[in-house]
């Protein structure tokens, strides 16, 4: 398998203050799954930032689609965003679009034709639960429905990676087994996921996942694991 | 509008309905073009006025035979009608009748006539032909090697500082339209910026799903040149009813520079083009600031 996303000795710092990131290394090869654990202000949200091309890193090396996106050229940025789904804790639903609306964009975004944008979300929605609030917005939905909004607006143009932050942080648990359901069934089909989550109780649902800890922005990796995969769930065993 | 000329960010409603950076900005730009077209038409129906009564000043000359002794006068002005009449490059010679000459003096010396007794020179008017130096130096010394006490106007010597203050005020008119576009421009971004602060969120998450800066651009050019449109059209639509009743008043005067002032079919070219040029003015603007803001993001 090729590796769709390297770090090597990244950093990152906002302004002058200190490093919320530190020497962080690790690869992940195509098709993974990876839980990125860590406690409050560990550094996720940061790391996930730097994934989904927000934020530069102050100092080392991001490879992501076998291109170091360090140096890449700002005008070359969006085709590699539009290969990547984000979840954010605070959803980022657009405010004066619809359910159905929000969903679409990425699809609108990416130019696809308006009858198979139409198709695709009513199917995702449908898959979601939210046929019913198709035409609603997202001020009028409750929080968890906003949460699936935000999911499935992330993975309807079938990304490469995903990345979620705190994905399953306002829904019960038995969205939330959905959720994950359709993160790992996703990842079977090719896409590589990402996800933050302070909820270690997932963990053992994806049985394949590798686990990055994250600890006040260096991660523990002691023996190197996630730095030189063979890809095994060896860290996330001490968590189960 | 129609809906193919819509951006796609603008069809998909990327950014919400209504006006980018507030609603004040159509009456700006319409009274910025109000301004400008006035200024422009002032400018033009000035520099037409000058040129008129230049081309017609300018070519023109009189002589004057200033003699006290009424038989050398005689002498004196045949010679110069015949000198001047034998002149290719002059036409139009002609010596003003009594009834021209009391016609001149009215203003100061009312109705009454002129007496006999009254010591007058003899006026003769001629003009260059079209086409022929101005050479008024030479027409002067030859009138006076034929008539001694002839003195020669050149209209067009009493003409310039009018036309300088013509010229003078023909740049200003065009100082204040470029300034007033200069404000508009300024004005613009100003009001570009504001929107991008208050869509910044919106923004950010189009980014993050891929958009590009040319599909946001694309939204703020549409939308701006609609407003500039708006704004351009209104501001020249008042601006033309108050040229027209300017033009009516200044149609009184009958003659002289007011009389002169018209702006020509390429005047009201020029101007019809202004709701054009503030439309390109304003969408451009918009254009260029929001690739420069978004240029600044990553």
């Amino acid at each position: 398998m090729s590796s769709i996303l390297r770090f090597d000795n990244v950093g990152l710092r906002y302004g002058t203050g200190a490093e919320v990131l530190r020497d962080i290394s690790f690869r992940l090869e195509t098709g993974a799954f990876m839980f990125l654990v860590g406690s409050s202000g560990a550094g996720k949200t940061s790391l996930l930032r730097l994934i989904y091309l927000s934020q530069r890193p102050t100092r080392g090396r991001i490879d992501m689609f076998g291109r170091d996106i360090t140096t890449l050229p700002r005008t070359a940025l969006p085709a590699l965003r539009r290969r990547i789904g984000v979840v954010l804790q605070d959803f980022r639903l657009i405010e004066h679009l619809t359910a159905f609306d929000n969903i679409a964009l990425p699809l609108r975004i990416a130019g696809v034709h308006e009858t198979e944008v139409r198709a695709h979300v009513d199917e995702l929605m449908e898959w979601v639960g939210l046929s019913e609030r198709r035409d609603v917005r997202p001020a009028v939905l409750s929080g968890g429905e906003q949460q699936r909004v935000a999911i499935a607006r992330a993975v309807i143009a079938r990304p490469d990676i995903l990345l979620a932050d705190e994905p399953t942080g306002n829904v019960d648990p038995e969205m939330a087994g959905r959720l994950l359901h359709l993160f790992h069934e996703l990842n079977r089909l090719g896409t590589t996921v990402i996800v933050a989550t302070h909820a270690l109780h997932l963990l053992p649902r994806v049985p394949s996942a590798i686990t990055l800890r994250l600890d006040r922005g260096a991660m523990i990796d002691p023996v190197g694991n996630l730095r030189n995969p063979p890809l095994v769930a060896a860290v996330s065993e001490e968590l189960r | 509008m129609i809906a193919w000329l819509q951006p796609r960010a603008q069809r998909y409603r990327f950014l919400p309905e209504g006006r980018l950076g507030g609603n004040a900005l159509p009456w700006v730009i319409g009274m910025m073009t109000f301004l400008a077209a006035l200024a422009l038409s002032g400018g033009l129906a000035l520099s037409n006025a000058a040129g008129s009564l230049t081309s017609g000043l300018s070519r023109s000359f009189t002589v004057q035979i200033v003699e006290p002794n009424p038989d050398i006068k005689r002498a004196e002005a045949a010679a110069v009608m015949k000198l001047l009449g034998e002149r290719r490059d002059v036409t139009d010679v002609h010596m003003l009748g009594p009834t021209e000459m009391q016609s001149l003096l009215e203003p100061w010396l009312g109705t009454g006539g002129i007496g006999d007794d009254l010591p007058l020179p003899v006026m003769i008017d001629a003009a260059f032909v079209d086409g022929a130096a101005t050479d008024i130096e030479t027409i002067e010394q030859l009138a006076k090697s034929a008539a001694p006490s002839a003195r020669v106007d050149d209209h067009a010597e009493w003409f310039a500082p009018l036309a300088g203050l013509v010229g003078v005020l023909k740049w200003l008119a065009i100082a204040i339209a470029v300034l007033v576009a200069a404000a508009t421009a300024a004005i613009v971004a100003l009001s570009v910026r504001a929107a991008l602060g208050t869509y910044a969120p919106t923004i950010e998450t189009l980014h993050m799903m891929g958009a590009e800066d040319r599909t946001i651009a694309a939204l703020f050019q549409y939308r701006y040149g609609i407003r500039g449109l708006t704004g351009g059209l209104a501001g020249f639509a008042a601006a033309l009813v108050m040229i027209i009743v300017i033009g009516n008043l200044l149609g009184e005067f009958g003659g002289g520079l007011a009389g002169e002032m018209s702006l020509g079919w390429q005047g009201w070219t020029l101007l019809a083009l202004l709701p054009v040029v503030v439309t390109l003015l304003t969408l451009l603007t918009a254009r260029l600031t929001v690739d420069r803001a978004l240029r600044a993001q990553l």
